[in-house]
């Protein structure tokens, strides 16, 4: 066996090499290019927009203070965040994506485990370590433009904690793979990693990722102990290498073909297929027996079908919505306080409430074929699913609310609460209805006929869209904050923004309802013109002979 | 063919398992200790041994606590309706799925350990192949990472008893579902083992394909192999000499196979 372990150890070497030479010998060099050009716009688009909205204002020397005393731990989160994402990936056969067929073939052979995947597993940790290094390079440049002194210390410092911070994220996901931690012991773990930074960032307890987050601010005092944390980061590599012998392959099988179509998707930007993808992946599936059985038969069958479909949520779903109602209550309550960005943060919880909200809907969407076949208008039909999840996202929006009114104990935050929990919820929902229904843009169909700059923009448009709706929601918070601030009871203006966006939801509620037969009059309108012009173009050639 | 292969020889149907090197390395031993709680002792010579394997996905059991031994030469039929448990089950004899509850070992090593992998060949009802390898570089891969350096002449003659010898310079992503299934029988037969695991192997092939795998599973048998093939092909049925039944994840018969009403029991 141990003549076979070495044989089969070498073989894999020259054939895995043999392979390198055949993808090379066939690499499009042009599209390879072609890619590489569009990656650095992209990049340099992003890097100008982050530096003109951070600006080059040298801080007052409170902010400095503030820098020093929260910079670390703030930073830190970023790695506690990285731990937490990589302990939960790796629960699920993460970080490697092997291909189906080497899984098959390779390692299900007589073959080491560890020398089979070791050659992917080191290249994922290269690839891990280089990205974190150019994000970090970047994120320090651009503090060197505030904070002054040497601008290759700072970006060499941000490249150091980048890459540690990804390092870190691999090397838990590789642990937590060779070990099998089950998921939810994962997600324990992480939660506990999470608040330990978070309760540091609050200035009760250190942490130890607050390492990782002081080593990026070294050009402003170096501190040895920081090394620490990037000494942690490589054992954590390490023994995720050493693990590797261990990584389950039911879960590395499920996750190899769903990672390659996850990433298809998300270059389509066809969000539904991400979803159900990562659904697929988290294998949070729909429970086989629903929690609670519907009695009788009923009359509104489509409103059944839509409680058929949420009586049979995961117990996470149903976490995950909690979770997005309580942060989105937070979010809220700080925004009303003066801490307006937050209301973007708010739009997003909302929004992603707002997907798993319609799920019905959206598998009627999915199944467009059976909606086809069914002797009811397909547009009344979807505006029928959207009762349950309008039930549904009010109900996630009540907890939001009761959120926010535990958080301020206030009379005047009972009225607010009431009056905004509505539009922010249904503009959530709203927003997954229109990226659910207008699913991934068809870029031979879309804007064929628009010239590429407009059709660019209809495409940004039609991505930043469903957002906006959901963002909508939270515009009656603004509007209560600056009558407070102005001075003025919050609840009149609150409430003429929130019948606003009610409107916006009630629009979209309509587009729901005629999309279809507008499409379909728009297509008769221009069929008509088409011909009416070869009608004219024939008369005129019949006139001339 | 532009290619050196060498040509199927004129019978083109000589046995393709050659007996395994014992010698067990560092490594495997250790593979296959770290996963080694296993009260209840397999029966001494048993190739495969389940003792009370369950499987659940979710809140849905798949497989009813099953005990099932497969000892070496032994031709067994796996049958069952849709969903019975025969794919879930024989996923887990090849390590690809991990059992909820329960022991399943073969070669006396834990299912999926270097042991059994080095015992076993899986041959999937799906077969999936690498985009940029041929049938003839898939051949090599799977032959040589199984430690067999002599396999050229091995493969040449299955291609060839499996009418694919003129395409195994192809890619194989690119062939039919017959072609595929072919070229997937072939790299589950290139390789040493002592056990055999096909899931419906039949689906898809020609009157032809069919013929030359029956014969191939026949001398694969005579030639010192234990084979676990689950079918619903009754031809197959008829040439074992042992048949299992599994309806809703539960053993629903065990026995010979004469005389027995195969469609009773996978109703």
């Amino acid at each position: 066996m141990a003549d076979q372990l070495s044989a089969g150890a070498a073989t894999l070497r020259s054939l895995r090499g043999q392979r390198r030479r055949n993808r090379v010998r066939n690499l499009d060099w042009f599209e390879a290019a072609y890619r590489a050009y569009v990656t650095g716009i992209v990049a340099l688009v992003a890097i100008l927009v982050l530096s003109s909205w951070l600006g080059d204002k040298t801080p007052s020397p409170e902010g400095f203070a503030d820098l020093h005393e929260h910079g670390p731990a703030a930073i830190g989160l970023m790695a506690a965040v990285a731990l937490a994402i990589g302990l939960r990936s790796g629960s699920r056969g993460g970080p490697l994506a092997v291909e189906p067929a080497e899984v098959r073939y390779t390692l299900l052979a007589a073959v080491d485990r560890r020398t089979a995947l070791i050659g992917p597993a080191l290249r994922q940790v290269r690839f891990a370590a280089f990205l974190g290094a150019v994000v970090g390079a970047i994120g320090g440049i651009l503090a060197w433009r505030r904070l002054g002194d040497s601008g290759f210390a700072w970006a060499a410092s941000g490249a150091l904690a980048g890459a540690a911070i990804a390092l870190a994220l691999v090397g838990a996901a590789m642990v937590a793979s060779g070990l099998r931690i089950r998921p939810w012991l994962a997600s324990l773990l992480g939660a506990a990693v999470l608040a330990w930074a978070v309760a540091d960032v609050a200035g009760y307890v250190p942490a130890p990722t607050t390492t990782l987050g002081s080593l990026a601010l070294w050009p402003l005092r170096v501190h040895l102990v920081d090394l620490l944390g990037v000494l942690g980061t490589l054992a954590l590599v390490a023994a995720g290498i050493t693990l590797l012998r261990g990584v389950s392959l039911e879960a590395a099988e499920r996750r190899t073909g769903l990672v390659g179509q996850l990433r298809f998707a998300l270059t389509v930007q066809d969000l539904r297929t991400v979803i159900v993808l990562r659904r697929q992946l988290a294998q949070d599936t729909p429970r086989n027996r629903p929690w609670v059985r519907l009695p009788g038969r009923g009359r509104f069958v489509v409103w059944r079908r839509g409680w058929h479909g949420l009586l049979r949520f995961p117990a996470a779903r149903f976490l995950r919505l909690f979770v997005l109602a309580v942060a989105g209550g937070i979010c809220l309550s700080a925004a009303y306080h003066g801490t307006t960005p937050l209301i973007i943060v708010g739009a997003l919880l909302a929004y992603l409430a707002g997907l798993d909200a319609i799920e019905p809907l959206s598998q009627e969407i999915d199944q467009s074929d059976r909606a086809d076949a069914l002797p009811i208008d397909r547009g009344d039909l979807f505006l029928r699913h959207a009762a349950v999840p309008a039930v549904i996202a009010a109900l996630v929006g009540l907890v939001g609310a009761a959120t926010a009114i535990v958080i301020n104990r206030t009379t005047e935050s009972v009225e607010l609460a009431a009056v905004l929990f509505l539009p922010a919820a249904w503009c959530g929902a709203s927003g997954a209805i229109i990226s659910t229904a207008m699913s991934a843009p068809d870029p031979f169909k879309d804007g064929q006929l628009l010239p590429p700059e407009v059709a660019g923009m209809k495409l940004a448009f039609r991505t930043a869209w469903p957002l906006i709706v959901a963002l909508i929601g939270m515009l009656p918070v603004v509007a209560a904050h600056r009558a407070n601030v102005a001075g003025n009871p919050p609840l009149p203006p609150a409430i003429q923004a929130a019948v606003g966006a009610l409107l916006v939801a009630g629009l979209t509620a309509a587009w729901l309802r005629f999309r279809e037969p507008a499409r379909a009059w728009w297509k008769s309108f221009q069929e008509e013109g088409q011909q009416a012009a070869k009608d004219r173009q024939a008369a005129k050639q019949g006139s001339t002979r | 063919m532009s290619r050196t292969h060498p040509k199927p020889s004129a019978a083109a149907n000589r046995p393709t398992h050659p007996a395994k090197p014992a010698k067990k390395a560092a490594g495997a031993v250790k593979e296959a200790a770290k996963a080694a709680p296993a009260p209840p002792k397999a029966p001494s010579g048993a190739l495969l041994w389940s003792h009370g394997i369950t499987k659940t996905y979710g809140d849905l059991p798949a497989l009813a606590p099953l005990s099932i031994t497969v000892r070496p030469n032994e031709a067994v039929v796996l049958i069952g309706h849709n969903g019975s448990g025969k794919t879930t089950f024989l996923r887990m004899a090849a390590g690809l799925l991990e059992p909820s509850d329960g022991t399943i070992q073969l070669a006396g090593h834990d299912a999926g350990s270097l042991g059994a992998r080095a015992a076993v060949s899986y041959i999937s009802d799906n077969p999936t192949f690498y985009e940029d390898l041929s049938v003839w570089e898939h051949l090599e891969y799977v032959a040589r990472l199984n430690g067999r350096d002599d396999w050229e002449q091995d493969a040449a003659d299955l291609l060839g008893h499996l009418g694919i010898y003129e395409r195994a310079d192809d890619l194989p992503v690119t062939f039919s579902r017959g072609l595929r299934q072919k070229t997937a029988l072939a790299l589950g037969l290139v390789r040493p083992f002592d056990l055999l695991l096909i899931d419906e192997p039949f689906v898809g092939l020609d009157a032809a394909g069919k013929a030359a795998l029956l014969e191939l599973l026949d001398e694969v048998h005579a030639n010192g192999a234990a084979l676990l093939v689950a079918t619903h092909e009754l031809e197959f049925v008829q040439r074992v000499a042992r048949c299992i039944a599994l309806r809703d994840g539960e053993m629903a018969y065990d026995g010979g196979t004469t005389g027995i009403d195969v469609l009773g029991l996978v109703s």
